[in-house]
């Protein structure tokens, strides 16, 4: 490749390329770094608290949170539909996407709306699921579902796609059958993009979760998180943006020692 | 795809790789699609879902007899536009100083990575906090949540820039600036469009999050209203008005990216 042409898979592995050599940098600078922003933060913070809070509140208001049992709810709340809603959407979009990487009739035909619809940002159908499946947990489940699975159909397709020609050839000239070849070189081949998939899919999920509950659902993360800004209690709020936050780090790093399990032959994803 | 453009002997050409193969399936796929989507639509109560027939009436009724849709869509590209605009600028700006200067992409790094993985549709009940529900935080919900791919990839490009070419460049003499203009900007064009392809599907996510939460307006309002009226036909019309502006707004984006970088295949 004489030419970068970064596709999303590649920025994915360079942008985590990059977190990887985050360890081999010098350690000082980062804990300095986050040090000095902290106490910024506290000393501005103090002066304006309404604004951005400052660590120290944010300390006391994550006990606070946990103290006045609405915290624990909410979370067990949007995880249930996002768990769901994730497990539906992988079990449809992964086999979906294999299928139409292998079979030319049903590419041609479902590519154009699964295309469109990935383009498409899917939250903007919230207020029709609404009228549809109400405001509880079927609505989390449908937003979730519909987020996640566009995505992780077109990288499986794509990253099925991509399997070495010359690996397919090599299995076509040894005479492997169509099942064969699917299970030993097609699913093998495509492995770390199907875990790309899977990256995408959880992320859009929870964003996909975190707007129903904003904008209709009566419960859950989202719904709280607009409660407490409505009645300016900033530090609450910063809390549980830190805990979307570090809940979407651990999911996503999760998901990539899977992938390293999984393909060790690949521990070194290509690209960045 | 690449086949459909090569000329050959007809006979040799698998059915399903000529032109009149793809277009006959993708034809009884859009006969299939919609109408089983007529059917099930004329089925059910029409408060509640639309067939393909009433969504078409729906959209003569505002944007042919009047110009309800085109007014939504005008509203929400402004301030898109504006909230994208900004982010493409400070992004670019500050991705290129992180990916050149080591230091400051130590001192960043940590937030940015935070950034990264939190889904940043989170952050909406800050901007509450910061300037109300008005016309600036819907820009700024936008200019936030797609700051920060087109952020990240440009530092991801501008970190990959290859040392020999600058090299190259400091040989034969050339000044900061000039290295800057001929070797790292190109360098860095890719990541800069996968940046803005990634850019483009946040920014239209805030928007729309931005219509339905903080101003009722434009055309997340549009879908909002209209659902609250049990409008279901109107919504549709929305809805696909949605999926042609996305459509349309990465094939702007491509066909920049095809103009300023014709060495690229794709």
């Amino acid at each position: 490749m004489a030419i970068a042409t970064p596709t999303d898979e590649v920025l994915e592995t360079s942008i985590l390329g990059r977190a990887r050599n985050l360890r081999g940098s010098p350690r000082i600078i980062r804990v300095g770094s986050v040090l000095f922003v902290l106490a910024m933060w506290e000393v501005i913070g103090r002066a304006n608290p309404l604004f951005t809070s400052y660590p120290t509140e944010v300390a006391s208001g994550v006990l606070e949170l946990m103290t006045d049992g609405r915290l624990a709810p909410a979370l067990l709340t949007t995880l249930q539909g996002l768990g769901a809603g994730y497990f539906i959407a992988i079990a449809i979009g992964i086999p979906l996407g294999f299928a139409m990487a292998r079979i030319r009739t049903l590419d041609i035909a479902l590519n154009p709306y699964v295309a469109a619809l990935y383009a498409t940002p899917r939250i903007a159908i919230i207020p029709l699921l609404v009228l549809w499946v109400g405001v509880g947990f079927q609505l989390r489940l449908t937003i979730v579902v519909l987020s996640a699975v566009f995505p992780v159909i077109i990288n499986v397709r794509d990253g099925a796609k991509e399997v070495d020609r010359n690996y397919m050839d090599v299995a076509k000239s040894l005479a492997a059958g169509r099942w064969q070849t699917l299970r030993t070189v097609v699913l093998p081949g495509s492995l770390p993009y199907v875990f790309v998939a899977l990256r995408i899919g959880a992320q859009r999920a929870m964003i996909g979760v975190i707007v129903a509950e904003m904008t209709s659902a009566i419960a859950g993360t989202g719904r709280l998180l607009l409660d407490l800004a409505r009645v300016y209690q900033t530090d609450k709020v910063m809390v549980i943006i830190f805990i979307i936050g570090f809940f979407s780090i651990f999911v996503t790093s999760t998901l990539r020692m899977l992938q390293t399990k999984a393909s060790p032959w690949r521990a070194e994803s290509r690209g960045g | 795809m690449r086949l459909l453009s090569e000329s050959g002997p007809r006979s040799d050409i698998p059915f399903l790789d000529r032109r009149v193969g793809v277009w006959a399936v993708r034809l009884g796929a859009a006969v299939v699609v919609f109408g089983l989507w007529e059917l099930y639509g004329q089925s059910v109560n029409r408060a509640l879902f639309s067939p393909p027939s009433r969504v078409i009436t729906a959209f003569f009724e505002v944007a042919i007899q009047t110009t309800v849709l085109w007014s939504a869509i005008g509203d929400s590209l402004i301030s898109m536009s504006i909230g994208f605009g900004l982010a493409i600028l400070v992004g670019t700006g500050a991705g290129i100083l992180m990916g050149r200067i080591r230091l400051l992409e130590y001192v960043v790094d940590p937030y940015v990575s935070f950034l990264y993985a939190l889904p940043t549709v989170a952050i909406l009940p800050l901007i509450v906090i910061w300037v109300g529900i008005g016309q600036p935080a819907r820009v700024l919900i936008v200019f936030i949540i797609s700051v920060v791919p087109v952020l990240l990839n440009t530092m991801a490009g501008a970190k990959q820039v290859s040392r020999d070419l600058v090299d190259v460049g400091r040989n034969y003499g050339g000044s900061d600036g000039q290295i800057l203009r001929t070797i790292v900007l190109p360098a860095i064009l890719p990541f800069f469009f996968a940046g803005l392809r990634l850019g483009i599907g946040s920014a239209l996510i805030g928007m729309i999050l931005g219509e339905m939460l903080l101003v009722i307006r434009g055309l997340g309002g549009f879908v909002v209203e209209y659902s609250n009226r049990f409008r279901p036909d109107k919504v549709f019309v929305g809805l696909l008005a949605i999926v042609g502006l996305s459509l349309t707004l990465r094939f702007l984006v491509q066909a920049t990216r095809r103009r300023l970088m014709p060495w690229s295949e794709v």
